[in-house]
């Protein structure tokens, strides 16, 4: 099937945005389109499908030093004249002396060969017909099947006068399978999920299973006693943490406002040894969902977060990077956006190491397997990354290397960062997984299983 | 629509566009359709250190098409308006529906036809007023606070927004909804030997954004309270970590009305309850059949869903699949009575629809989401409730949430703790508090509402529900509340 938002239709209305803001001094115009389809499942039934053509235009303009923006999804020429004149309009009125668009950083960017066409065109009769056979599987055991298949395409384009002008359409399928028994929710679970940018029914049906045959195994959970755990985290729960480090600590906002972690502190050994992380969408574990260059159009470049557990980096966009005295890094945010402010990371990635999962289940004579958290909240106190939060779905009592009984839900608090630190040697697993970020339409995360000694548990239900 | 837009996007063409789409879907063989087009304005402002940091302008204009074929619904949206494309987007809704009419297992009935009109009442267009006229107000705010000492930084935010809806359906339901959003906030970092603290007003994160004009704004004292929680953060900066212990809590309204939000409202939406959102968010505790039988909390608890509330974020007049605003006791007495639903839930159920099925904009499809989830009112002051502590912490202004995906065990950080002792404030204040608990034992522990004339609203605009997640703005209004028995510590 054809993309609406191809090359030329998005560079036609480019144009047309950066000819009604010639009355500025700097223009920069860009385009975040989706076309996706979304089906959603629960109780082993279909519940929602549904199809988005959804594209937006962005005007930024620069007069006298001062900038202005606005953005749209009017797609009309109308609609994209008037985004155009309120930018300018908006930079007229606005303070400040020192705003520049600036030429690309850090070159042209890498175009990955990230558009599969037929994880694109997936439509909903497929997606029924590819989960069809797992929806009766686990009725006939009794299970509800719930989760997410929603697949498609993000298109991105920047066009600037400081002479950006770049161009990327990428596949995407983000796929969540959870087996439940029923009441959904108040007993044994488990699930998966996997960001990517290709999809067969091979993957859906290889979730599918797993989640089934583990939820079998997390029947009749049993309550265990609160206090320091050793513990193996699933990726799942790894990315969720390294989610909210991001959140409270590598962007540009944080920082500045010497609320983050980071603050004040590169080049100090924060965390654990064993700990090196990174942003770089070019997705090199070779798994996930990469990004070439950032809502400026610049291209992302790789940043050490942490090596050996010292801090090495926080990341810019144009802006914060003036501010630091330094050039953008490739990360600003959605213009639109009322959360994501000055620049985030996006694409973490937390190098791996060479123990498999029954290695790390192995090095606990008496500890927990989570393989997904809940509701993880990092705002508690985010100059020690203390975090909050639950485990759910299918978590294990581990003895002697190996998982017993299921455990139910009971609640962390913790700081991460101490709690990186202590991950033993061999503690860090070798085989990553891509996850995607809640509701940040295209970040991904990549991570490995961790073990980690003594995460503390506080509370349970 | 104002007389720019209409120049923009001419009535005969929403007529065409809608007709389109319905006739698209009926087209493909859909049994019945609805359409949704939405237009949204909104300006965000951010302010640091009292200067403009970052103001945005988003207009939102689009299609979406609800469509039932057998049992199935099925969803298309589009921003293409053309009608070849919004045709398309009708005949795309009826193949998603027919994709899950696969596996339905139970009946959708076609609905009466709706009509009407709503439009908030505005006193000032918050869209009208200049942005220095804003800005002015907030350098104003960070001019009274940055010379104290140990002031670090402060930021503040405000929101103006107008959602236009035109509602048509083949039943022949014609609703048109204008909806005006306004608010703001400011907080403030102060730092004293490498301890740094944030206070926060009148509430955290996006302040305090009700369904009102420019008036909402001008009438919170931006600039009175700035300077207050200037002094509460350097005296945070200072203060000692709060105790551990169980106690007696007053909550303020700032951060009640999050504890209601996750733990009344969530587990209260019927779709939780039979799983449908057991992908993301989670499940919920309260199951059908404890209806009208559970005790959800004590006898001065009564909980209502109220999409009718004035201010309130969550005030509508019809929700988006038609249906009338109402209210719907959710717990009345502490017995849990009522959930938050749209037709299809409520049907199921055996229960008419509570109105609260709503979409963020044209592109999401629309889920049971909360409107106004108030607290009612109990008698008596702020003082009266502070009066009846020996011993115990007056909480307020969230600063962390978590709960389980049965909204049963939740933890709360806030931003300030003040001690009472002997019936009184003390004046002193600790910091990092946190406090846990478990939903139905918690408001078990309620011991007191403060009055009507402590009750106010308090609007939350990003409540995140769905998946992929959509985001909604809901109200909760609430007045002060004491909790006996509470456990209570420090990060």
């Amino acid at each position: 099937m054809k993309s609406t938002f191809d090359r030329s239709w998005v560079s036609d209305r480019l144009d047309t945005l950066l000819a009604a803001g010639a009355g500025a001094d700097a223009l920069e115009a860009s385009f975040a389109g989706q076309e996706a389809g979304l089906m959603r499942f629960a109780e082993s039934m279909i519940t929602q499908t549904s199809q988005a053509t959804e594209g937006r235009f962005y005007l930024r303009a620069i007069v006298g030093g001062a900038i202005g923006s606005a953005t749209t999804t009017d797609l009309s020429q109308a609609g994209l004249r008037s985004c155009a004149a309120l930018a300018v309009e908006r930079a007229r009125d606005a303070p400040g002396v020192d705003a520049a668009f600036v030429a690309p950083v850090g070159g042209p960017p890498r175009q990955p060969d990230a558009l599969d066409r037929a994880t694109a065109d997936v439509d909903a009769e497929t997606k029924a017909s590819w989960l069809a056979p797992s929806l009766r599987a686990h009725e006939s055991d009794g299970l509800a099947l719930a989760g997410r298949f929603h697949t498609g395409t993000r298109t991105s384009a920047v066009r600037s006068t400081a002479g950006v002008d770049v161009f990327h359409q990428g596949s995407f399928s983000d796929i969540s399978m959870s087996a439940l028994e029923r009441p959904a929710g108040h007993r044994a679970s488990s699930f998966r999920a996997r960001y990517v940018d290709r999809v067969g029914p091979e993957l859906i049906t290889r979730l599918a299973d797993e989640v089934r045959a583990e939820c079998a195994l997390a029947r009749d959970p049993v309550d265990v006693e609160l206090g320091a755990w050793d513990v193996v985290l699933a990726p799942a729960a790894v990315a969720e943490l390294l989610t909210w480090m991001n959140h409270i600590g590598f962007g540009s906002r944080a920082v500045e406002d010497g609320l983050s972690f980071m603050s004040g502190r590169l080049g100090e050994q924060l965390t654990g040894e064993r700990i090196d992380l990174a942003d770089d969408g070019a997705m090199p574990l070779g798994v996930g969902v990469p990004r070439p260059f950032d809502f400026e159009g610049h291209a992302k470049q790789r940043v050490t977060l942490f090596e050996g557990g010292v801090a090495r980096g926080t990341v810019f966009d144009t802006r914060s990077g003036q501010r630091a005295g330094c050039q953008s890094t490739g990360h600003a945010t959605d213009q639109a956006s009322l959360f994501a402010d000055g620049s985030s990371a996006s694409h973490l990635q937390l190098a791996p190491g060479k123990s498999s999962l029954d290695d790390l289940l192995g090095m606990l004579d008496h500890g927990l397997y989570i393989t997904r958290f809940h509701y993880v909240n990092g705002m508690l106190e985010p100059r020690r990354a203390v975090m909050t939060g639950l485990l759910r779905d299918a978590a294990f009592l581990v003895k002697g290397g190996r998982p017993q009984r299921a455990v139910n839900t009971m609640r962390f608090t913790d700081s991460i960062l101490e709690a990186f630190a202590r991950i033993p040697e061999g503690g860090l697993g070798r085989d990553v997984e891509p996850h995607g970020g809640f509701g940040s339409d295209g970040d991904c995360t990549v991570c490995p299983p961790v073990l980690i000694r003594g995460l503390r548990f506080t509370s349970g239900r | 629509m104002s007389a720019s837009d209409e120049r923009l996007h001419p009535p005969e063409a929403l007529d065409a566009w809608t007709s389109a789409a319905l006739e698209g879907a009926k087209a493909a063989g859909a049994r019945y359709a609805e359409v949704r087009l939405v237009r949204r304005e909104r300006e965000a402002l951010d302010f640091k250190d009292g200067a403009l940091e970052r103001g945005r302008v988003d207009r939102d204009f689009g299609l979406g098409v609800r469509a039932l074929f057998e049992n199935g619904w099925g969803y298309a949206a589009t921003n293409v308006l053309d009608t070849t494309s919004i045709a398309r987007a009708g005949a795309a809704a009826t193949t998603a529906a027919r994709a899950t009419a696969q596996t339905a297992r139970y009946g959708v009935e076609v609905p009466e036809a709706s009509n009407g009109v709503y439009r908030t009442p505005v006193r000032i267009d918050p869209l009208s007023v200049a942005v220095d006229e804003k800005a002015a107000l907030f350098a104003q705010a960070h001019a009274g606070m940055s010379h104290l000492e140990g002031v670090r930084a402060s930021r503040g935010s405000c929101i103006s927004q107008l959602h236009e809806t035109w509602f048509r359906a083949t039943n022949g339901s014609v609703i048109d909804q204008a909806v005006t959003l306004c608010g703001g906030g400011v907080n403030v970092v102060a730092e004293h030997k490498g301890e740094v603290q944030k206070r926060s007003a009148p509430k955290s994160f996006e302040g305090n954004v009700l369904q009102a004009g420019w008036e909402a704004v001008v009438e919170m004292d931006i600039v009175g309270a700035a300077k207050a929680a200037a002094d509460e953060a350097i005296a945070l900066a200072h203060a000692p970590a709060t105790p551990e212990g169980v106690t007696t809590i007053i909550l303020g309204g700032a951060q009640l009305s999050l504890q209601i939000h996750e733990s009344v409202g969530h587990p209260t939406e019927l779709d939780r309850a039979l799983g449908e959102e057991i992908s993301l968010a989670g499940a919920s505790f309260l199951l059908p059949d404890q209806l009208d039988s559970l005790q959800f909390g004590s006898s001065k608890v009564n909980l209502t869903a109220d999409g009718t509330t004035p201010q309130g974020p969550g005030t509508f007049g019809f929700d988006d699949e038609g249906t009338p605003a109402r209210a719907v006791p959710l717990v009345r007495d502490g017995r849990f009575v009522g959930y938050l639903s749209g037709r299809d839930a409520a049907a199921r159920i055996g229960r008419p629809s509570g109105g609260a099925l709503r979409a963020e904009t044209w592109s999401r499809l629309p889920i049971v989401r909360m409107v106004n989830i108030n607290l009612e009112p109990g008698t008596g002051s702020l003082d009266d409730l502070i009066g009846g502590v020996d011993n115990g912490l007056l909480l307020d202004t969230n600063k962390s949430w978590s709960i389980d995906d049965l909204r049963l065990n939740f933890q709360f950080s806030c931003e300030i703790a003040r001690e009472i002792r002997g019936g009184k404030l003390t004046g002193r204040v600790f910091r990092n508090p946190v406090y846990r608990g478990v939903t139905p034992t918690f408001w078990g522990g309620c011991s007191a509402v403060a009055g009507p004339e402590a009750w106010k609203m308090w609007g939350w605009m990003f409540c995140g529900k769905g998946d992929p997640v959509q985001v909604m703005h809901v109200g909760h209004g609430c007045a002060p509340t004491r909790f006996d028995g509470v456990h209570v510590g420090s990060t």
